[in-house]
């Protein structure tokens, strides 16, 4: 006899199953219900389950669904917890089934047996690595599939990423390679991961970096990977490191140690080094400015000036740093180490640059050395900035020098890899607009000048010259008089890179301006006066006298005579006679942001969909005005990340009238939706409401789409979740109605708080967003 | 309690460490004489309090502070009536007692109070020089002794929590910023007694620190959080641990941005190497 499925299957029938699977699945399906895995409390989770079962009915899918069924039976019952990760688990699944039965059937298997990872982040980098793989070759991606259970524990997200891409390479060159090195069974794979767990990148420490420079040169030094600037060149000097004016180039990753921490101090070392040059105005601070393209510029060409400039500021900044910044000594010993550790220093320039960083003396060889390199480094550290020690490579010197360490004019002191190019040569696209170079040349020639008034030698003070070394403040005063553009930028978040593109979205803000205001219907009318009634009931009362309190302003003189009665009565009444003025507001800023895109001019049965929003924020509005809220009524829309639009129907200060009315009804479909911008720039606004409470209202017909956002990877999603914490943390929060565009998985990324609202239909907005409003603040 | 003595209660009895940065005391002095009102401005923990202080040493003034706070009312500060022995005693709020009696009242963090509160001193810092105190009916003129000085830190009010106009503009004002290096060695090393290469070491981590201001920090670190860096050191703390316990963990609960605090610490009393080396290990 045929069984009858039940209701709660939704439409999956057993009977579609193959006979001798029907039982097991029944038993199951039955077993997930109990343990409460499925049913009416996980409707979202529960519906994608069900419809995934409906592929039964497509020709031997059943088998594919077995391998599901137990996957989720087994240990991975926590993924129904998670419905956005469930979704595209099952999804990713059945893609696989589609291309071959085998990987539907191996990639439920790999689940079940725990090759998915064990947290939803592992689970999330193994479904976005093979989203990235499966538009190249599928057998490549099942093999990264197969693969993934020894990256996992061993990698993290942003290593596996690096994994993947240099699998692709390696399928590029040659196709069953690559496979195989998804695999993990080549041993090119073994040893990449090696290299990857030992290796640190630049985006691990750029930002920790970018701050210690602020706090050491005094203005902000952008750093960029070294691979953006000319290679060849770079490749031709060894160059590991560039520092110009206000931006600082270091090698993409370090991978030159065996340990991770070793590979990290390098790094550091080279932010130290820079800070330093910086700080001490070395050539870097103007390095790329006109006039100061190359060390060439201020060394001349002969190898001898060449290396005598290197050699000498090199000197000079790194014993200033010994001496100012204690903590960076152990750095410095490490990074010459590393340096001369496989080849001990064998130049001319070599020796003389080691002789002058020593400070203690008795590790010179020669006698005649040891008084000459002491004496150069005595001079250097009276040198107070680059254009000073240039002043000192006198002819004389140089002569000097060539007799102590002859050679010296044969070849140029090589590459420190933790130290900057001098040599490199570029041009900054924006120099500084004073004149910092002149400054520190005027400084240097009045420092020339003291000292050759001195005439002798004169070892100054540590304080004077700290004093006069540590002067950068000016470049501060420069950055604060830079043009100020007339729109807004903000930075945009970027999952993938785990990192901010910084000052990525350009948005303009600008009132609307009113033009053919759309009628209000009867309807409507009926309607506000409906919300404005309830809006008057729940308004409070603003102002009362608080009685019988133990202290206060003013005593109360009625409930002193009850007290004076009550004295007679019993000898010590609890005193509350006093009263004292309570003010009682709503302290509470609302901002209604609409999505204005071009979707909204799609009809919803009579109307369109951005006439239903303009209602519904019109009859909002006059209940706030009832309510005595702070309130604004914005649109957003825009064209690609640097034309985001801003638009203001009701600022916060602006009367709710005729004119904002009109503004508010006369708004019309745009273009995109960038919301992440907009919730960013509605954050920015809230600064100046006092309000103890900030709330934003987004009310959107769809998923944010805007120019270059990748649906796959969820780019958009994820950044409206970080604008959305951005605000948090400004204490704004952030409320969304949406249509049923957007599902709840991708509300739940975009809103981690859960505060959102699906509608079935958008009609229900107008009489929904009162109500959730006097819900959400009552 | 006698008046007098009361008011006694509010003169600064020891002279407090102060050390001028600018001309601050000849101008402090000279709206005394001229009794003009003073607004001091500047950032948390750079040494407005304690310069207030020293100049009501040096003036010999009683000095009565007000922290201002939101629920602040006119009431706490003019006075109201206590009900004692059986009937209504009227008590002087600290406003009041330093209009009648003389002295400096010091209403701290002004901003912090109602706009409703702080139009009181209106009729006080005018040429009026008088408090009218309703609730008894009676008109005090301010003691010749009397100036009112508000102080406010510009930098993490927000632009809603500024003062009137009309207040405003009945001070004169003096400004405040983070010391110099030299000086906050000196403000350091008398606080705390270090050595000197110690505290000009901490002044000038400080000055590294304030520079991460809106880069990850709200507000730099203060002369006072360097002191207290100092005086845990002088209880027998690392350098290292009491910076990270008064600076690093104080100023802000961001794990990135303390980092970098604590990297700019090593730089001064640590070793930037140890760490990365130790973390690895750890």
């Amino acid at each position: 006899m045929k069984k009858k499925t039940p209701e709660k299957y939704q439409g999956f029938n057993l009977s579609d199953v193959c006979w001798g699977y029907r039982d097991i699945f029944a038993r199951i399906i039955e077993n997930l219900f109990e343990k409460g895995s499925l049913g009416s409390h996980r409707k979202e989770v529960t519906e994608q389950f069900f419809s995934a079962l409906k592929a039964s009915d497509k020709q031997l899918f059943d088998h594919v669904l077995k391998s599901f069924l137990d996957a989720v039976a087994g240990g991975n019952a926590w993924i129904f917890d998670l419905p956005a990760i469930f979704e595209e688990v099952v999804r990713t699944g059945l893609q696989f089934a589609e291309v071959k039965l085998y990987y539907g059937i191996g990639y439920f298997r790999f689940l079940r047996d725990g090759g998915f990872g064990r947290t939803p982040q592992q689970v999330h980098c193994l479904i976005n690595g093979l989203h990235r793989l499966m538009p190249i070759n599928t057998e490549l991606t099942f093999a990264f599939l197969k693969g993934y259970k020894g990256l996992f524990d061993r990698l993290a997200p942003p290593e596996i990423d690096l994994y993947i891409q240099e699998g692709i390479k390696v399928y590029e060159e040659n196709k069953k390679s690559g496979c195989k090195f998804m695999e993990g069974s080549l041993k090119s794979s073994e040893s990449f991961i090696q290299s990857l767990t030992r290796e640190y990148r630049l985006s691990d420490i750029r930002a920790s970096l970018e701050k210690l420079l602020k706090a050491l040169a005094g203005f902000r030094i952008e750093i960029s990977d070294l691979s953006r600037l000319d290679s060849d060149e770079l490749m031709e000097r060894g160059t590991h490191m560039v520092c110009l004016y206000k931006w600082l180039y270091l090698p993409l990753r370090m991978r030159y140690f065996n340990t991770r921490g070793k590979n990290r101090s390098w790094y550091m070392l080279q932010g130290v080094a820079a800070g330093g040059m910086y700080a001490f105005d070395s050539f870097p601070k103007i390095h790329g400015c006109p006039g100061f393209e190359s060390g060439v510029d201020l060394a001349g060409s002969s190898i001898l000036r060449q290396n005598l400039f290197l050699i000498m500021e090199y000197a000079r900044v790194l014993r200033r740093i010994r001496k100012a910044w204690p903590g960076a000594r152990h750095l410095i010993d490490f990074g010459i180490e590393a340096v001369f550790s496989e080849k001990a220093p064998q130049t001319a320039a070599e020796r003389l640059f080691m002789d002058v960083l020593q400070e203690d003396d008795s590790l010179h060889e020669h006698a005649s050395k040891k008084s000459f390199s002491r004496r150069l480094g005595k001079n250097l550290d009276l040198s107070i900035n680059v254009f000073d020690t240039v002043s000192l490579i006198t002819d004389e010197l140089a002569g000097e020098t060539l007799k102590s360490y002859p050679g010296l004019d044969k070849s140029l002191l090589r590459s420190m890899g933790f130290l900057p190019d001098f040599f490199y040569h570029a041009a900054v696209s924006s120099p500084p607009k004073t004149n910092l170079a002149a400054d520190m040349k005027d400084k240097a020639e009045k420092r020339a000048k003291t000292r050759k008034d001195k005439s002798a030698l004169k070892v100054f003070s540590d304080q004077s010259d700290t004093s006069e070394l540590t002067t950068t403040s000016g470049d501060n005063e420069e950055d604060s008089n830079e043009t100020i553009q007339t729109c807004f930028v903000y930075d945009e978040w970027c999952q993938e890179e785990n990192d901010y593109f910084q000052d990525y979205c350009q948005v303009y803000e600008k009132r609307f301006e009113k033009k053919f205001a759309m009628p209000i219907t009867e309807e409507i009318y009926t309607e506000v006066k409906k919300v404005k009634k309830i809006f008057e009931l729940i308004k409070p009362q603003l102002a009362h006298r608080e009685k019988y309190l133990p202290e206060g302003e003013t005593i109360n003189e009625d409930v002193l005579l009850d007290y004076l009665v009550q004295r007679k009565k019993e000898p010590s009444p609890e005193i509350k006679y006093y009263e004292k003025h309570f003010i009682q507001k709503r302290d509470l800023a609302v901002l209604i942001l609409l999505d204005i895109s071009g979707s909204t001019g799609e009809p919803a049965e009579d109307k369109r969909v951005i006439d239903i929003e303009k209602n519904a924020a019109l009859i909002l509005g006059q209940g706030l005005a009832v309510l005595g809220d702070r309130f604004s009524i914005c649109g957003f829309s825009g064209t690609g990340r640097e034309n985001c639009s801003f638009l203001i129907f009701k600022d916060f200060d602006d009367p709710w009238n005729r004119e904002s009315n009109s503004r508010l009804l006369s708004a019309w479909p745009m273009n995109s939706t960038r919301i992440g911008a907009a919730l960013r720039h509605a954050g920015y606004k809230f600064l100046k409401e006092e309000a103890r409470q900030r709330l934003i209202i987004l009310i959107t017909d769809g998923k944010p789409s805007d120019t270059a956002y990748d649906p796959v990877s969820r780019y958009a999603q994820h950044d409206v979740r970080m604008a959305c914490e951005e605000n948090k943390r400004k204490y704004i929060h952030t409320f969304c109605i949406s249509t049923q565009e957007n599902s709840i998985a991708d509300m739940e990324i975009m809103f981690p708080d859960r505060r959102f609202a699906i509608l079935k239909d958008i009609h229900q907005l107008i009489n929904i967003l009162p109500r959730l409003y006097i819900k959400m603040t009552a | 309690m006698n008046v007098q003595k009361i008011i006694n209660h509010f003169r600064i009895k020891k002279k407090p460490n102060y050390i001028p940065q600018n001309d601050e005391e000849k101008v402090f002095r000279a709206a005394v004489r001229s009794s003009i009102p003073l607004i001091i401005k500047g950032p948390t923990g750079c040494g407005k309090t304690r310069f207030i202080e020293y100049m009501a040493y040096s003036l010999d003034f009683p000095l009565i502070t007000v922290s201002c706070h939101e629920d602040l009312t006119a009431a706490d500060l003019v006075g109201r009536f206590l009900f004692k022995d059986d009937q209504t005693v009227w008590q002087d709020g600290p406003l009041t007692l330093a209009v009648r009696y003389g002295g400096i009242c010091y209403l701290d963090e002004i901003v912090e109070a109602r706009k409703d509160t702080t139009v009181i001193i209106h009729s006080l810092t005018d040429d009026r020089r008088i408090l009218y105190i309703d609730k008894t009916g009676e008109v005090v003129r301010a003691h010749p002794d009397f100036i009112m000085v508000l102080s406010y830190n510009p930098g993490y009010q927000s632009i809603v929590k500024d003062l009137k106009e009309s207040t405003k503009q009945r001070f004169a004002s003096i400004l405040f910023s983070h010391p110099s290096e030299n000086i906050e060695t000196e403000i350091i090393r008398t606080e705390t007694r270090l050595s000197g290469e110690d505290s000009r070491k901490l002044a000038e981590m400080g000055a590294k620190i304030r520079e991460l201001k809106g880069f990850g920090l709200d507000e730099g670190v203060s002369s006072r959080l360097l002191v207290y860096v100092g005086r845990l050191m002088r209880e027998g703390l690392s350098a290292y641990d009491a910076c990270s316990c008064a600076i690093s963990n104080t100023l802000t609960d961001e794990e990135e941005i303390r980092n970098s605090i604590s990297d700019i610490v090593k730089l001064y009393f640590g070793d930037l190497l140890e760490q990365h080396d130790e973390k690895e290990n750890s």
